[in-house]
């Protein structure tokens, strides 16, 4: 009962005139944010939190997250019509739903994704709601052998990922890996890799590899095939731009599990929504029927990853408010935030500011209902978007590409690694290998490697620690299992072979 | 004859006073770019956009915060250095940029000392030693006591080799004598993460990122770093007043700007910049943000600069983190 | 018909290579830097692992590309070769290093007029009327966006 007062304290504040103003003004810059390419929540709320001062608290948090899961939402709007994700998270939307958009599905793939984003926020809501302090502590109970256990059944996830030849899949993942080691050691302050440029003492920004790999060296993928083209040449009339209902019903079950996925997942600081994403997707390829759907618009990898990224980045906000902790470096800004507001964030915070913690609970729901109310009637319009002539279209995607990367650190040099991320990134599309497992690799890296020294440290030199732990030997059984279930069929595979010679 | 030399004199004499004001309001021409050289929303940043806003309505000029991350915060500081000494391009310098940077980096393309004209300090945020609730000990006294008779038990942790966390905290157990496993982490939330998970049981945080967790009781706080006590914790007693003689850690905050500026502009902006940052409105948004403002001359800016930068270059010695030439 | 080794996915190879020569290349440079001890492992330690794993997987890959049977490269898809893409391919880099080069001496506008000409090269046909109207429409756009309602810290003209 109390759960239901609690909501109905909340749903109260979020609903005043004001609030609900400032609730809509950060959704929609926030969404117009997301969709331009490199500039993130991070960098706007940044620059957004002096403005936030003369406001009252509560409005102003609930506005500075409306930009973050706005964010999340513009940035799949380009992942789908551009293959260019707009933030970090939306780097798997590209899989399945840029090949949609060539197919002709794009207004489908838009609507499915508003509503999968506010799928994952109802089950969210509903989680943090009612479980946020025994969440919290759960939290707590996750230290490094847990991470790394956890970070390793996310790079066996990343064999999966690979549609192609699961060598070359492999072959990325490494390679990512590899390129996350750039950077100064944390442990040591050694720097690796970093040919003395200072710039790359922080290691390789992952949005820059992502917007160049994807977004820069499609657009040379697609001059090179022509480039006189549109992305889609017809008209598309209205009723194609509706998802059907076997779009919504293979859905469903894809959209609870990524919620799911992503909520428990947002939950540990320091995983943020792009590793959600990157989990739910392998765990949908892994469940479906028939994955070689995969990589050619299936829905359901479109979906499971937007639920699990919503999911998350609300989850997010329990270590932030609880604990005080961030679940992320956008929620870190966010935690700033509420203490130059005078908030203290803590296990009291229910008890203390009772309206803010509600109220902000509460504006994730009607946050994300604005922007499925708000985005339904633009949805036309951005797929109209894609019949502008590619060669007026693509000046600007790269123009905007260049400054959103250029805005991260305000660093030319950021431009230049782009550029030659883009090189690279044509390459290996020539080559027939896919840039996504090496994006995992990426993120996972620096936490495996990380998680793993520091446990062996903890642990003075024992490895058993991985396996006395028991959340982290849960894990490390999840990732056998993975690892048999995607070996097994090739060994049956190979011994059919051999007994038919 | 008289007349004529006197009108000229006098002409002399007023295109003198109207060029002497000319020159001196001439200051500032554009809008001033203050480089802040950490991403947008930590500590850092927050302070140096309160200081931005206050000097702004001083100067009646725009101040533009840029953000130039990086290397702790020495990549950007490296940018700030090489600006044109017009007094139109600042930079927020602190205790990571120009002292331990400096001291453990390999390569530092700067010398804080050299390259830079100190204007004033902002605002000083003082480490604190900070314990896991768990840890059985309420005092400095109780703890140095409690590490020394299981020597290799307990963890320090920091917010990555090289940082400030690691320093300091190495600084607390090299003064007490104590023997800490070292734990490092990317950056001060995942450290105070662990130290309230109890992965490591001591911590010598800095004060933004640890202070809501003191007031909150998830955390205990054992002494303050700096020499005096800190308002915000008024019964915490300092470390010296604890036992550790001449122990001192905190991170101080300032304006700098380009070696080679001109005195005249320096002046004026200290003048701007202490009367921006005596506010109560600017104070007590800095105070929120776990700074407290301090104000100090340019020369005692320069002098602590140089004072904590060979303090880190022999601390750094002394833990074998120095830069490897 | 005996089986031959010839090369039927030359993708494959030199993906393969490719693989090898950036896992050595990894070996060598971390070589320098320690591996520790088990309680405290050092920063060579995982790049030289990487590095193995990467020549190991690019060796694999390349042979995968060579020495199939007949039956297998019967089937195996040959894609209508697009063309390497050279043109677009140095025409966009060099405009987005132009990018860089140009927008913090010159400022936003030079910076984008410098893109634009430069990708523009990049297609098929060059219209020198469509460039112009373009640059003028995109800075006064990103001005609009950038500078005025985001405030990034970019100028419009040279500093």
């Amino acid at each position: 009962m109390e759960f239901l007062d609690n909501l109905a304290l909340g749903f109260n504040v979020a609903l005043s005139p004001t609030t609900l103003l400032y609730c809509m003004i950060g959704v929609t810059v926030g969404m117009f944010i997301g969709v331009l390419p490199g500039i993130g929540p991070i960098a706007t709320v940044g620059m957004l939190l002096p403005i936030t001062f003369h406001m009252r608290p509560t409005e102003a948090i609930i506005m500075l997250a409306g930009i973050y899961y706005g964010a999340m939402y513009g940035g799949s709007i380009t992942a789908i019509l551009l293959k260019l994700p707009g933030t970090a998270a939306s780097a798997v939307t590209v899989v399945e739903g840029y090949p949609m958009a060539q197919q002709g599905r794009a207004g489908p793939a838009l609507v499915m994704t508003t509503i999968a984003s506010f799928f994952g926020a109802c089950v969210a809501i509903v989680i943090v709601a009612a479980f946020a302090p025994p969440l919290a502590q759960f939290a707590l109970r996750f230290q490094s052998p847990e991470y790394f256990s956890l970070m390793m059944v996310g790079l066996i996830a990343a064999a999966v990922l690979a549609h192609g030849s699961l060598l070359k899949g492999l072959a990325m993942a490494v390679l990512g890996l590899v390129i996350g080691c750039i950077g100064q050691d944390r442990n040591t302050g050694l720097p690796r890799f970093t040919f003395d440029i200072g710039e790359l003492y922080e290691g390789v920004q992952f949005v820059v590899v992502v917007v160049a790999m994807f977004g820069l060296a499609e657009i040379i993928h697609n001059l090179a095939l022509g480039g006189k083209h549109e992305i889609l040449a017809r008209r598309v009339p209205l009723r194609d731009l509706i998802p059907s209902r076997e779009d919504l019903r293979i859905s469903f079950w894809p959209m609870v599990r990524g919620s799911a996925l992503g909520a428990v997942i947002g939950i540990l600081p320091g995983a943020g929504p792009a590793i959600s994403s990157f989990a739910s997707y392998a765990l949908e390829k892994q469940l479906a029927r028939d994955p070689s759907r995969f990589g050619k618009g299936a829905m359901e990898g479109l979906v499971a990853p937007e639920a699990a990224n919503n999911a998350d980045s609300q989850a997010a906000f329990i270590p932030t408010l609880t604990l005080g902790v961030p679940g992320d470096a956008t929620t870190a800004i966010i935690l700033a935030a509420m203490l130059i507001h005078g908030i203290t964030p803590g296990p009291k915070i229910t008890t203390d500011a009772p309206q803010l913690f509600w109220g902000l609970i509460a504006s994730f729901w009607i946050g994300n209902l604005v922007l499925l109310v708000l985005n339904l009637p633009f949805i036309g319009l951005w797929v109209r978007m894609l019949s502008i002539p590619y060669r007026i279209l693509f000046p600007c995607v790269l123009l905007f590409s260049c400054i959103g990367v250029l805005s991260l650190n305000n660093d030319a040099f950021d431009v230049y690694l782009a550029a030659a991320f883009g090189v690279a990134g044509y390459v290996f599309l020539k080559l027939g290998c896919e840039a996504t497992p090496l994006l995992l690799g990426l993120i996972l890296g620096p936490m495996v490697e990380e998680n793993f020294r520091r446990s062996l440290q903890l642990s003075r030199g024992d490895p058993t620690i991985f396996l006395t732990r028991p959340i982290s030997l849960a894990f490390i059984l999840v990732g056998v299992f993975l690892i048999v279930l995607v070996v097994a069929p090739g060994l049956r595979r190979r011994k059919q072979a051999q007994s038919s010679t | 004859m008289q007349k004529r030399l006197l009108n000229g004199g006098l002409l002399a004499l007023a295109i003198g006073i109207v060029a002497g004001i000319g020159l001196a309001s001439a200051y500032p021409t554009k809008p001033i770019t203050l480089i802040v050289p950490f991403p947008p929303g930590g500590s850092t940043d927050i302070v140096g956009r309160v200081v931005a806003d206050g000097l702004a309505k001083e100067l009646g000029q725009p101040v533009v915060v840029e953000n130039r991350g990086g290397a702790g915060g020495t990549v950007g500081t490296a940018v700030a250095a090489k600006a044109t000494p017009d007094g139109h391009t600042l930079s927020i310098g602190t205790t990571s940029t120009h002292a331990v940077g400096p001291a453990t980096l390999p390569k530092v393309a700067f010398d804080p000392v050299k390259n830079f004209a100190p204007i004033t300090l902002v605002a000083e945020t003082p480490y604190v030693l900070v314990v896991n609730n768990k840890v059985p000990a309420k005092t400095v006294a109780e703890l140095i006591a409690l590490v020394k008779a299981q020597p290799g038990k307990f963890n320090y942790g920091s917010a990555g080799a090289g940082s400030t966390t690691h320093l300091a905290g190495a600084m607390f157990a090299h003064a007490a004598g104590l023997k800490m496993e070292h734990i490092a982490y990317n950056g001060n939330g995942p450290a105070t993460t662990a130290l309230l998970s109890g992965e490591v049981q001591v911590l010598m945080g800095s004060m933004p990122a640890v202070l809501n967790q003191i007031k909150s009781g998830a955390i205990r706080v054992l002494a303050v770093g700096t020499v005096r006590r800190s308002p915000e914790l008024p019964d915490v007693p300092t470390m010296q007043q604890a036992g550790v003689k001449g122990f001192e850690a905190s991170l101080w905050l300032g304006v700098v700007a380009p070696a080679g500026t001109p005195d005249a502009i320096v002046k004026q902006l200290h003048a701007a910049i202490l009367k921006a940052v005596k506010n109560p409105d600017v104070a007590k948004r800095l105070r929120a943000a776990g700074a407290e403002p301090v104000t100090s001359s340019p020369k005692e800016m320069g002098d602590q600069i140089k004072t904590n930068l060979s303090k880190y270059i022999e601390l750094a010695k002394v833990i074998g983190i120095a830069k490897k030439k | 018909m005996r089986l031959r080794a010839r090369i039927h996915d030359p993708k494959d190879v030199i993906a393969g290579l490719l693989f090898v020569a950036i896992g050595l290349a990894t070996i060598v440079g971390a070589s320098d830097y320690p591996l520790g001890a088990i309680r405290n492992i050092g920063p060579g330690y995982f790049p030289i692992l990487l590095g193995v794993c990467l020549a190991l997987l690019g060796a694999a890959v390349a042979y995968q590309g060579i020495g199939r049977d007949e039956a297998a490269a019967a089937g195996a898809v040959h894609e209508s070769d697009e063309g390497l893409g050279l043109r677009p391919l140095i025409m966009i880099t060099l405009a987005v290093v132009a990018f860089g080069f140009l927008v913090r001496p010159l400022g936003l506008a030079a910076a984008t007029v410098a893109l634009v000409v430069i990708s523009s090269l990049a297609g098929r046909d060059f219209s020198a009327v469509r460039v112009a109207v373009l640059s003028v429409a995109l800075v006064t756009l990103s001005w609009l966006i950038f500078i005025k309602l985001l405030g990034l810290s970019m100028t419009l003209w040279p500093r």
